[in-house]
């Protein structure tokens, strides 16, 4: 596919290569959900450390959550996918699935030891 | 944890009765098919049962909806099924929300990934998980540090001095000092908590803090026969810190720091 590659990246170039940067960087805040959970993380210590009361965690989680899955639909909606599937997972196992460990036994505590 | 309220997940989702799904837990080592009780998320109070594949189960409850959002509710009702299997299992955990359609797409996935999973419930078996996340009250540190902190001391004395503590760029700076100043100090306390738990753990993860008042975020991996000494550790720390810093800790839990479950089927992508 080099050629074809090629071919196509020639006359994105300049001021063309700026706009499609910046559509892509709109598309991505706008389907970005990390910030929403960070969001809902905040909340539970909040209401972990009697910040707020249940009656007020329920309240806004159900605002973030609404959020969430407005950002889910929109990604499902830019891949082409209709807003819900909720049919659950299923078929062939592909290719890259299986279990493993986050971290090397031969080096338990790497994380601390890079602080 | 109140499992018995009667709310569905969702609502819209649940238009459709005559569809099933398997909300999937986590994964066990059994021959033996097992019931741990009518505890199943979704506050119907389903069966959770086990789906074999040899020796490997994956542990399930039946649903009549197939997206779960994350609430607090479905949260402890997720929560409250992996700690009763855990009394008597080492247990995968699958993230939260995962469900799929049939036992049979269960029994074809347990087959796809059994040695991985075989080699991974070997690895946790008699392991448990304890997260601890540490704050400070950050207002307070400050102003130890202003007192404490001769560099940032001698600064603001020449300031207050000079008249300048109102000037933007010298509040930028004496900010940039504090939060130097900030990080540093928050190293050397983490530094010296992981010290002391590092030899009681098998392994641990630094997560990010969350918010500008935690300074740790950590999980660790324990022996379930060294728990009390981790605790007594974790107690010793605490204690010692007195109230300059709050410890959070919890547990025990699956493993969810320590292992990954990657899944791609035809029909969805789970991890």
């Amino acid at each position: 596919m080099l050629i074809i590659d090629d071919l196509l990246m020639l006359p994105i170039t300049g001021f063309k290569s700026i706009l499609r940067t910046l559509a892509k960087v709109a598309e991505e805040q706008y389907t970005d959900d990390g910030p929403l959970k960070e969001q809902l993380l905040h909340l539970q210590i909040e209401l972990e450390n009697g910040a707020i009361t249940e009656e007020q965690y329920i309240e806004r989680e159900a605002q973030i959550l609404r959020d969430l899955r407005e950002i889910q639909n929109r990604k499902r909606e830019l891949a082409g996918l209709p807003p819900e599937e909720g049919t659950g997972l299923s078929g062939k196992v592909k290719e890259g699935s299986g279990v493993s460990l986050t971290w090397d036994p031969n080096n338990p505590h790497r994380d601390f030891e890079k602080r | 944890m109140d499992a018995a309220a009667p709310s569905a997940a969702r609502s819209e989702a649940a238009i459709k009765p005559q569809q099933e799904g398997r909300y999937v837990y986590g994964v066990i080592e059994a021959k033996e098919a097992a019931n741990f009780g009518k505890i199943g998320i979704g506050g119907m109070g389903e069966t959770v049962y086990t789906v074999h594949h040899g020796d490997v189960a994956a542990v399930v409850s039946k649903t009549p909806v197939f997206i779960f959002d994350p609430t607090r509710e479905n949260a402890l009702a997720h929560e409250h099924v992996i700690e009763t299997v855990m009394k008597s299992n080492t247990i995968i955990p699958m993230s939260f929300g995962t469900v799929f359609r049939t036992d049979d797409d269960i029994r074809e996935v347990l087959k796809s990934i059994h040695s991985s999973l075989k080699d991974v419930l070997k690895q946790m078996a008699g392991k448990v998980e304890f997260g601890l996340k540490v704050t400070w009250d950050r207002d307070r540190v400050v102003e130890e540090l202003k007192r404490e902190n001769e560099e940032i001391h001698r600064f603001q004395h020449e300031l207050t001095r000079k008249h300048l503590q109102s000037t933007y760029f010298a509040r930028m700076q004496l900010g940039r000092m504090i939060d130097k100043a900030l990080s540093e100090r928050a190293a050397d306390v983490v530094r010296e908590i992981y010290d002391t738990l590092r030899s009681v753990c098998v392994a641990s993860r630094d997560n990010k803090p969350i918010g500008d008042k935690m300074i740790m975020n950590a999980a660790f991996l324990i022996q379930k026969d060294r728990e009390t000494e981790f605790d007594e550790a974790v107690n010793r720390i605490a204690q010692k810190s007195g109230d300059r810093l709050n410890f959070k800790y919890t547990g025990p839990w699956p493993p969810y720091n320590f292992v990954n479950i990657r899944l791609k089927l035809e029909r969805g992508t789970a991890s």
